[in-house]
């Protein structure tokens, strides 16, 4: 692969093989996207999809050097998503300017909107991340993405404006 | 002072009104002014009265809105040109104000100018009170409502000339068909004249009552009937008037006019013969014509003295003839007319019964004297009473007694003089005022009253009055006026603004005082004045000083009472407590003097005077008594006040007001010599602020006087429209209406139901509209084509509107899944990690499995052991990864403890075989580890070299980082200032809200104590000789509990204060300094600290001065000279002014250089189209600022279309950022500070001259 370095080629072989869980070289590609991102890329579900992602276990497989395509692919979309963009997204909801939203909204937008989770995914995460809700049912969002994005929490929840 | 900036300005002046003048000096709160006029001392005024001038200040306009500063100073200016020119009208919006002119204009009120009008908007001719009727006309006609105009002003200002103008318009045009109706509503004038005006000291025919005259019309408009209200007819003139003043008109138009048989049947001859004449002036109105036909007999001795009296518009022997025929011909017989003369000689003939004390009897009583009998007979006779019964009836009264004898036996008690000569004055007051109401019942009865459908009325009625004394009369007239000014308020500012809320319209707020205090205070049902009058009157002693002592323990603490000690007047603090009371009206504080208040509260004739007259053999007499007699039995406790019935007479009037749509005439004076040609400023300004207008031109600077709804538009074009554009709804019509016209955006704007125009521009709109038909064919080609391009438009707009909207709803989408993205990459880490991690851990045990062989391989001994021990370690560490690799669910814990058994194995393993190859290689080992420290302290020096490479590196970028820390640094010490700040400001805003809430009520009363003392100083100016009695007028309050300091603005107060901390730590006083001296200190001085503290006086100084530019250049292309960009100005807005602390003094040394980029606004505001818009970027330039510690030292704009700006302290300063440092905000900026030799290249790129320090020239 040219445009995969040897580098990568071993952190790849290293990270196939922890989800190659029975070593038979073949992966199952359920494992696809969390392989992917294990590798530090941060793809979306419809990408996954497209490069060969499965939703349940035991439908497909890949080789390993059928993922090397998969996994230079994959790195090609650069919309990766920073921390900076993340706040961006969720600055569409904070109707006062105030780094506050609603609580509520978050968990729909989670929940039924875009590439859904579900809502196993969706308490987890918010009971890992997010502050309590204030009496009006607002969160700050912004420690929220910190902590996803394992930055540290900034003082100041008010978004640079 | 050459650098002064050039800025014309009208400071108030007590004479002019305001005057021109330029400032030469800003003082501490105050600016001083030198006015043009060479002759006039220097002004030093403070910036609430100051105005900017216009740019052409000999230019006048019809209406005052569309002036470009609006204000009083222009306002006044422009009715001061305009009446020299002899155009004596006006408009402020749809209110007109009328000068007057005491002399006749020619053509100003011909029968042509009449048709000129017909028909006409506001605005379309030069202002005139015809287009005033000719409005009031449309209006009823196309609103289909009554309407009425207020014609108000101070006696003498032209009120009932106007009146009669309106009245003439009205008769003249529409009346055609009625003929006789319109003469008789005419003729009404010239009786009503007689004998209800008089001349005074203000006016010459000064109407002493007010009236409201109604022409009725039918539904056609044409004019059917007329009525006429009457108030207040001023009776005290009937038996006394000043010496310069004269009794009613009719006393010297029978002594002038009448014919010999008349004077000679009612024994009329001069004044000088009639007691209630000859005290004020008794010469007649002639002319040199009528001179000569005046019998000698009927002159009095200052008439032959001095000779007549001039006006234009009296004369008294020609108005007796005229007044005779209007009689005449409102059909009152020869009979009649006699009857009437012959009471106003029985008024003059009562007047000379004189009384002396009775010494006969010893009951004390008083007897006609020997010289009057002949009068009392006279005055009998023409009443038609018997002599003998008229000098019972004076000299005594009766009384029904209570106890003591039968009850209601009758007993004459005697009257003292005194007594006798109040009984005599009721008399001839009551058959005065009796008559005047006769007459004008018989006026409303000539005149045919068929069933109308609408009316005009026209509200002629005395303005606000005040003199050095003031009784009940001005009482109720000012009484009066406040009502009307709360109408006028109501109508004008309150209904218009609520108007504009209804319809949507964003216009400012406009703040106006009202008066319902004051008029509470006056009619309140449980204690008002009028109530507290009527019950001290029904008392059975009641007397003056209680009813006055009992106003003051009501009314004590109200804002709109004092004592009249607190009186700006030498004269009034002079009346005791008990003696009268101060009024503060809305115009300014009345005092009022309450001894005749009873009296002159009640009208009501003792009973045997009321006998008397019953029992008259003259029917006219009685007829005039009739309808009082019912009232009279009722007895003292139910009596009918005059103030009472003045009350209700109002309020009945207001009713009728306010279901009319209203007009305003406001009438000014121009001098009090009654003379043409002089211009009294500050007069005529404190007359139009008493009529609120100055209120008015403030809310017309953003108000929309004229409106109409889009369906009476639509109606009154549609039959000149082709079939497509009359089927488009009224609105949509209207707006391709107005913008086919090119009409600007800004001339009209529409509201829910109603579309609005600013000044004057319906006028315009009228006018194109009312074109020929081949405009017209043209202007609707236009609404064609701008209502194709306007659709057109839409579509694309819609079109481009659900793009955009696709487009956000895509990229909220996008933004959801990257959300979501980073959701699963962070559960996946979670779950994950530490497996990923622990199998990376246990791998790298491998290398030790590795080692293991190594060393194994060098052993000579226990090698198969060994080998078997280090391949079943392998086999541990495969199964831990493979069941980690499982189970996919596996803890960390889990994870990290199979870890850490599986290396504590390892290493012991990998111990126990070390020891075992170390006892074999010791010797060996010793020697490479020997190598190995080399190696490592080879190793050392590396890192050392590299690690003094770095710091070099980093003192390089040290610089940058040093500013970049101490920006956040400051920034972080801001913080918590702002922290602590805002709970010490959260305290404050409660504090400093209260404060302002006092603040403007203490404006408020500033303001009317402002008035109070314009008021007073005109009067005193009009009495002479008490100016130097005035006192000044204090900014503290005396009558009212205030602890307000002397400030009266917040913004002015924090800056004492901050001047007051300035003085304390630099030990000056500079509130004394002119302007230029601290000028030429900053320039010049050596002494750190004084230069210091002049610095900050003298930015101080230009901050004040450059906020009251701002306020007063609100309507002209703003910001042409901004002084800093704007952001640097909105950050000082918002610098709380608690932050400010005097650490002026700490960091005075320190220069700090800035650099930001502005855009200009004026560029921004009038980029419509895109390319416009891409020059506006285009415009974007660089702002460099040099603060010398706190201040501005040096400021450059660069621009990228003209010439870079250099402006240097000391010389530049108007143009320059007078704020702070602190409160630019600068320092808190991102990357806007930057280095001194940054600054000074590009400072010296555009030619700057390099920059001494204050510091350096100190040393």
């Amino acid at each position: 692969m040219a445009d995969v370095s040897s580098d990568d080629v071993e952190k790849c072989t290293f990270a196939y093989n922890i989800y190659d869980t029975e070593g038979s070289g073949q992966l199952d590609c359920f494992f696809l996207g969390d392989l992917l991102r294990a590798l530090g890329l941060n793809p979306t579900q419809g990408l996954i999809e497209k490069l060969g992602g499965t939703k349940k276990k035991g439908e497909k497989t890949i080789s390993f050097e059928e993922f090397l395509p998969v996994f230079s692919q994959a790195r090609k979309d650069k919309d990766c998503g920073v921390y900076e963009d993340f706040i961006e997204c969720l600055k569409l909801y904070d109707k006062a300017e105030n780094g506050l939203m609603v609580g509520a909204e978050l968990s729909h937008i989670l929940l039924s909107l875009g590439e859904r989770l579900n809502e196993k995914e969706v308490d987890e995460v918010l009971k890992d991340c997010l502050d309590p809700e204030d009496d009006d049912g607002m969160i700050p969002y912004i420690p929220f993405l910190a902590r996803i994005c394992e930055k540290p929490v900034p003082d100041d929840i008010k978004p640079v404006l | 002072m050459p650098e002064m900036e050039q800025q014309r300005v009208w400071v108030s002046d007590p004479i002019d009104g305001f005057v021109l003048g330029q400032i030469v000096d800003i003082g501490l709160d105050e600016v001083t002014i030198k006015p043009f006029d060479t002759k006039k001392p220097k002004v030093t005024s403070s910036l609430d009265r100051l105005y900017t001038a216009e740019e052409h200040d000999n230019k006048d306009v019809d209406d005052n809105c569309s002036l470009m500063n609006l204000n009083e100073a222009t306002l006044l200016n422009n009715i001061r040109i305009r009446y020299s020119k002899d155009k004596i009208y006006t408009y402020v919006a749809n209110i007109l104000i009328a000068v007057n002119p005491y002399y006749e204009i020619k053509d100003l009120y011909s029968s042509k100018t009449i048709k000129n009008y017909q028909g006409k908007s506001l605005g379309v001719l030069p202002p005139h009170v015809f287009a005033i009727a000719d409005k009031a006309f449309r209006d009823m006609k196309v609103l289909k409502m009554s309407q009425s105009i207020i014609v108000s002003g101070e006696s003498g200002a032209g009120k009932t000339e106007s009146t009669k103008y309106l009245l003439k318009y009205l008769c003249d045009l529409w009346g055609s068909a009625a003929g006789p109706i319109e003469q008789k509503i005419l003729d009404a004038n010239p009786v009503l004249e007689a004998f209800g005006n008089a001349k005074t000291t203000r006016n010459n025919n000064s109407s002493r009552f007010g009236k409201f005259m109604e022409v009725h019309f039918d539904s056609k408009c044409s004019v059917v009937g007329g009525y006429i209200s009457h108030y207040l007819l001023e009776k005290s003139r009937i038996c006394t008037q000043s010496p310069e003043e004269r009794n009613y008109h009719i006393f010297y138009l029978l002594c002038a006019g009448a014919p010999e048989a008349v004077t000679t049947k009612l024994s009329i001859s001069k004044p000088d013969d009639f007691h209630y004449l000859r005290n004020g002036c008794t010469q007649y109105f002639t002319s040199s014509r009528t001179e000569k036909l005046l019998n000698n007999d009927h002159k009095s001795k200052q008439q032959r003295d001095k000779g007549g009296l001039k006006d234009a518009m009296l004369d008294d022997v020609e108005d007796f003839k005229n007044m005779d025929q209007a009689l005449n011909r409102l059909g009152l017989t020869e009979a009649e007319r006699h009857e009437i003369y012959s009471m106003v000689a029985a008024v003059l003939h009562l007047g000379n019964v004189v009384f002396e004390e009775n010494m006969e009897g010893n009951k004390g009583g008083s007897k006609v004297t020997t010289g009057s009998e002949w009068s009392l007979k006279t005055a009998a006779k023409l009443m038609g009473v018997d002599p003998e019964e008229l000098r019972q009836a004076l000299v005594s009264k009766v009384m029904m007694t209570n106890r003591g004898g039968l009850k209601g036996t009758v007993i004459m008690v005697p009257l003292k003089v005194y007594e006798a000569n109040n009984a005599r004055d009721a008399l001839a007051k009551a058959m005065y005022s009796k008559l005047f109401d006769y007459i004008v019942f018989r006026i409303n009865k000539s005149i045919p009253f068929k069933a109308s459908s609408y009316y005009i009325g026209v509200l002629d009625i005395a303005g606000f009055e005040y003199f050095t004394v003031n009784s009940f009369e001005q009482f109720c007239i000012n009484y009066c006026n406040e009502k009307l000014q709360q109408f006028f308020n109501e109508r004008i500012l309150k209904d218009e603004q609520e108007l504009y809320s209804r319809e949507g319209l964003q216009v400012k707020k406009i703040e106006f005082v009202d008066n319902q205090d004051c008029i509470d205070l006056i009619e309140g049902k449980q204690n008002g004045i009028f109530s507290l009058l009527d019950e001290e009157s029904k008392l059975p002693k009641h007397c003056a000083a209680h009813f006055t002592t009992e106003v003051h323990k009501n009314w004590g603490n109200h804002f709109r009472l004092a004592l009249p000690r607190t009186s700006r007047l030498k004269a009034h603090r002079e009346i005791r407590d008990d003696e009268g009371f101060l009024v503060r009206h809305f115009a300014g504080a009345v005092c009022y003097q309450t001894s005749q208040f009873i009296e002159k509260n009640n009208d009501a004739l003792h009973a045997s005077l009321e006998g008397l007259i019953q029992e008259s053999q003259n029917p006219f007499l009685q007829s005039l008594f009739a309808s009082s007699n019912s009232g009279s039995l009722k007895g003292k406790l139910t009596f009918i006040s005059v103030g009472s019935k003045f009350k209700s007479q109002l309020s009945e009037l207001m009713e009728k007001l306010k279901s009319t749509g209203t007009n305003f005439i406001r009438c000014i004076k121009p001098n009090q010599k009654m003379v043409d040609h002089q211009f009294e400023g500050g007069s005529i300004l404190s007359q139009l602020q008493c009529s609120g207008m100055t209120s008015v031109l403030e809310l017309m600077q953003q108000g929309f006087p004229s409106r109409a709804q889009f369906t009476d538009l639509y109606d009154m074009y549609k039959k000149f429209l082709p079939p497509e554009l009359a089927r488009l709804d009224p609105r949509l019509f209207c707006k391709a209406l107005f913008r086919a016209l090119g009409m600007n955006e800004n001339d009209y704007r529409f509201g829910v139901s109603k579309v609005f125009f600013r000044p004057g521009k319906f006028a315009e709109f009228d006018a194109i509209m009312r074109s020929d038909p081949e405009n017209l064919a043209n202007m609707v080609a236009k609404v064609k084509k701008w209502l194709l391009m306007s659709r057109w438009k839409k579509t694309q707009w819609c079109a481009l509107s659900c793009i955009k909207l696709t487009n956000k709803i895509k990229y909220r989408r996008e933004c959801h899944i990257v959300i979501q993205k980073n959701i699963r990459m962070y559960l996946a880490k979670k779950r994950h990690r530490p497996r990923y991690k622990g199998i990376g851990k246990i791998n790298s045990l491998q290398s030790m499995l590795v080692r293991m062989e190594s060393i194994i391989s060098q052993l000579k001994k226990e090698k198969e052991s060994s080998i078997k021990e280090v391949k079943a370690l392998q086999n541990d560490l495969h199964s831990a990864v493979n069941k980690i690799k499982i189970n996919p669910n596996i803890k960390a814990d889990e994870v990290n403890q199979m870890y850490t058994q599986l290396m504590n194995k390892a290493n012991s393993q990998m111990g126990s075989l070390q020891k075992k190859l170390q006892e074999q290689k010791s010797a060996d080992e010793q020697e490479r580890l020997k190598k190995i420290q080399i190696e490592m302290e080879n190793e050392k020096k590396r890192k050392e070299d590299e690690e003094r490479k770095k710091k070099e590196d980093a003192d390089i970028r040290k610089m940058k980082i040093e500013i970049e820390e101490n920006r956040k640094k400051e920034e972080q010490i801001r913080r918590r200032q702002e922290l602590e700040d805002l709970k010490a400001a959260a305290a404050l805003q409660e504090q400093i809200e209260m404060e302002a809430q006092e603040d403007s009520l203490f404006r408020e009363q500033l303001e009317q104590e402002r008035r109070d003392h314009e008021l007073a100083l005109r009067l005193a100016q009009e009495t002479n000789g008490q100016i130097e009695d005035l006192s000044p007028p204090s900014r503290r309050f005396s009558g009212v509990q205030m602890s307000h300091s002397t400030s009266n603005n917040k913004l002015n107060r924090s800056e004492n204060v901050r001047a007051q901390q300035a003085q304390n730590n630099s030990k000056y006083d500079l509130s004394k300094w002119k302007y230029s001296e601290l000028r030429d200190t900053i320039n010049t001085s050596c002494d750190i600290e004084l230069l210091e503290a002049c610095r900050i006086e003298f930015h101080r100084r230009l901050k004040v001065y450059h906020a009251w530019k701002a306020k007063n250049r609100r309507r002209t292309t703003m910001d042409e000279n901004e002084r800093a960009p704007r952001s640097v100005m909105d950050a000082a807005a918002r610098t709380p002014r608690v932050a400010v602390k005097a650490v002026a003094q700490v960091n005075t040394s320190t220069q700090r250089y800035f650099r930001i980029p502005f855009i200009r606004p004026a560029a921004l505001a009038n980029g419509h189209s895109a390319d416009q818009l891409a020059d506006a970027n285009n415009k974007r330039g660089w702002w460099y600022a040099h603060f010398d510690g706190q201040y501005v030292a040096r400021q450059m704009e660069l621009h990228p279309d003209k010439a870079a700006i250099l402006l240097v302290a000391g010389m530049d300063d108007m143009q320059m950022c007078e704020l702070s440092l602190d409160e630019t905000g600068l320092t808190r900026k991102r990357g806007a500070e930057i280095l001194e030799h940054e600054f000074n290249r590009e400072w010296e790129k555009h030619g700057g001259k390099p920059y001494v320090r204050a510091m350096d020239r100190a040393k």
